[in-house]
């Protein structure tokens, strides 16, 4: 009897040929749904609250701050310019750093008009007490005591 | 002498480690991607000096203006920001409950608020009012942008 001959053994494997495919296909998928969400603000602590109810802060001893219903900023019952904010508060604040600062805005005033001046506060903390800070806890970390009364609450204040 | 012409090895590219690294992409993009909380389109105004914060830990605060009316929306930094209340514009009542419930829940929690800067400090005050009223928030922090508006 003839002897059939032997075909040439084909390796068993699993075709990995097409795993590239799927795997760029991930990482396109997931290079375009990735988004390096980092979120920055200004970092605001809520003063606690007083325990007898009244407000903290009398007006007459803090720095007041306001922003008018047009944008305008009032430091201590004088118009002023954003930039001369800085240079007042750090003239305060060096001979009393203890001193509470009052950011009052009007009902119509922009947000962002609200937020250049709290801006301009946190740089100045930044630069009177940055040095100090870095890299200890936030408890321990030394603040300008800044209040932002609420309009209800700012009414009160000058009812007093 | 002739020579003897040896076995003809064929030219290829070695596809085998292409998804070796393509896989470890897809690792790292696994591990480092993040869905946002919030996708709703707000102008955040802008400040010089920002203070990073870790989205995941924070609730959410989101406040946008739309057919001259301001809505909101809130999120616990886990799930997706959804509207306090369909249909009605700030409902202040329910936002200072639901930051009660927040707060009380995750206590110490940062309270991020998404503004959007355009709206007139009224509705922020609600809001800071809301947050105030809960008596138990102690760390805010306003979101803003990088370039400084006027």
């Amino acid at each position: 009897m003839k002897k059939t001959t032997q075909r040439n053994k084909v390796d068993p494997e699993i075709p990995t040929g097409s795993m590239a495919d799927i795997a760029f296909l991930l990482i396109v998928f997931f290079m375009l749904t990735t988004v390096i969400a980092i979120n920055r603000g200004i970092f605001f602590k809520v003063p606690e609250p007083a325990e007898d109810e009244k407000p903290q802060d009398i007006k007459e001893a803090a720095i007041y701050l306001h922003v008018t219903d047009d944008g305008q900023f009032i430091m201590d019952q004088k118009p002023a310019q954003l930039n001369d904010i800085k240079p007042y508060c750090r003239q305060k604040l060096t001979v009393n750093p203890n001193k509470p600062l009052i950011i009052h805005c009007a009902a119509n005033a922009r947000y962002q008009d609200m937020i250049n001046l709290l801006d301009e506060v946190k740089q100045l903390e930044e630069e009177m007490y940055g040095e100090f800070n870095r890299g200890k806890p936030l408890k321990e970390q030394k603040r300008i005591r800044i209040t932002i009364p609420t309009l209800e609450e700012a009414e009160r204040y000058q009812n007093l | 002498m002739k020579l003897k012409r040896g076995a003809k090895i064929e030219s290829y590219v070695p596809t085998a480690p292409m998804s070796d690294i393509a896989f470890l992409l897809i690792v790292f993009f696994m591990i480092t991607s993040t869905f946002p909380v919030d996708r709703s389109f707000v102008n955040l105004p802008g400040a010089e000096l920002r203070f990073q914060v870790e989205d995941k830990s924070a609730a959410w605060i989101i406040a946008y203006q739309s057919n001259r009316n301001v809505f909101l929306k809130v999120s616990d930094g886990k799930s997706m920001s959804q509207p306090l209340e369909e249909q009605k514009p700030f409902p202040v009542d329910r936002l200072e409950a639901w930051v009660y419930r927040q707060s009380v829940d995750n206590p110490g929690q940062l309270f991020l608020l998404k503004v959007d800067k355009s709206i007139s400090y009224f509705w922020v005050d609600k809001i800071i009012m809301a947050i105030k009223n809960a008596n138990t928030v102690r760390n805010i922090v306003f979101l803003a942008a990088a370039e400084k508006s006027f």
